[in-house]
């Protein structure tokens, strides 16, 4: 998954506090930028934008027309993180800062660029990088996040027997099923590939697996067609932070969660826990229960 | 046919000079910065320390047309900033503009008057 360093423009050209504001439009000008970050001394002060200028009387020095601390990420921050930062705090720039160095800056437009990449334009969630990147950091901040599989009953026959046009249609009213329910509990959907799909919500199972059943009922259908899908969950169990490594964990849970959505399939209620597993491991090796 | 005459050009420049004293500082002792003005409060605030260091406070005010207020330190010690601003904001008002600078000359005078009883 790309981290903030990789997407950002290095080396932003940079105003000082005490320039007027006419210079600081003829720099954006100059260089054809929207923001420039004002340094004093190498001390990063904030960011002025092109829509700060607009009104302020050109000889107004640039200090005078600054806006607040400026926000700072980190250059080993995700995308993600970088996106969610930006949507909480309203803004379109963030300055990428390490030990007090700036080091260069994150545009909203860079970023829709660099995620666009990664969603999956045919139902426009998040791909399966996305949600290991956001899995590892959930499992980094100590959390024990709760993954939902879900994988869809029979596609391929409904592929060939309706052509994939409607395998699209299908694929598109599930996603939206799941984008709605994510949405109620404070999670998030994403398409893993194919006909398989994946909720994360960053908390313990307790609360979220009462309501699992609700994603099933009613039953969806799509053009009079029925389409059923089933479930497996892992992770969400543990209250203390997970030992060992983030990245391994997180490929664990992934692949457990998916080993009981096939097992789900052979249940009537159409959910399988990856505890379930252990029942069934003797006959698929490899199926650790630990997660 | 007469020949035409060409003298040469002649140019002056005339100088006229006028000399004033340069008050230190030349702010007296309120300056009204507008929303919209050519300087604003940082910049002011600035100068005000070039021109007499530790003389002048910054106060912010949110009403509108004016931004902030350079106010004379000794002033503030008579009176409380947002009293100061209050009054200045209501009696100055033909004159303040979003983009215009005011400068005011506040002059603090202590009225008392006791009465001793002569045994």
């Amino acid at each position: 998954m790309a981290q903030v360093r990789e997407i950002m423009t290095r080396a932003p050209v940079t105003v000082g506090p005490w320039a007027s504001v006419r210079e600081a439009a003829r720099l954006m000008a100059q260089h054809g930028v929207g923001s420039l970050p004002v340094l004093e001394n190498s001390t990063l002060l904030g960011v002025i934008t092109s829509r700060d200028l607009r009104g302020v009387h050109p000889n107004r020095v640039v200090l005078d027309v600054l806006k607040g601390p400026p926000l700072c990420i980190s250059p080993e921050a995700s995308l993600l993180e970088a996106r969610a930062l930006m949507e909480e705090k309203g803004v379109e720039r963030l300055l990428v800062v390490k030990e007090g160095r700036l080091l260069g800056l994150l545009t909203k437009r860079n970023l829709a660029f660099a995620l666009g990449q990664q969603f999956d334009p045919l139902t426009g969630l998040p791909r399966a990088d996305l949600l290991r990147d956001e899995l590892e950091r959930h499992l980094r901040r100590g959390l024990d996040p709760t993954l939902v599989f879900v994988d869809l009953d029979d596609f391929g026959k409904l592929n060939k027997r309706l052509g994939h046009t409607f395998g699209d249609q299908v694929l598109r009213a599930v996603a939206e099923r799941l984008s709605a329910f994510a949405q109620r509990h404070r999670g998030e959907a994403y398409r893993y590939g194919g006909d398989e799909f994946a909720l994360l919500f960053p908390r313990l199972r307790q609360g979220l697996l009462p309501h699992l059943p609700d994603l099933l009922e009613p039953p969806l259908r799509v053009e009079e067609v029925g389409v059923d899908f089933s479930l497996g969950v892992s992770g969400g169990r543990r209250r203390r932070k997970r030992p060992g490594n983030p990245r391994a964990t997180a490929d664990d849970l992934i692949r457990l969660a998916s080993l009981a959505s096939t097992l789900a399939k052979s249940r009537p209620e159409k959910i399988a826990l990856s505890e379930d597993l252990e029942v069934t491991s003797a006959r698929a090796p490899g199926a650790r229960s630990g997660p | 046919m007469a020949k035409r005459r060409e003298t040469p050009s002649r140019k002056q420049l005339e100088l006229r000079l006028s000399g004033q004293a340069f008050e230190i500082p030349p702010l007296w002792d309120v300056l009204l910065i507008g929303h919209q003005a050519p300087i604003g409060p940082e910049a002011a605030k600035r100068m005000a320390e070039s021109l007499a260091p530790g003389q002048f406070e910054l106060v912010r005010v949110q009403k509108a047309p004016v931004e902030a207020l350079l106010v004379r330190k000794n002033l503030l010690k008579a009176l409380e900033a947002e009293v100061l601003a209050e009054l200045l904001l209501e009696e100055l008002a033909p004159l303040l503009g979003e983009d215009q600078v005011v400068r005011a000359q506040v002059e603090v005078v202590l009225h008392a008057g006791r009465t001793i009883r002569l045994e």
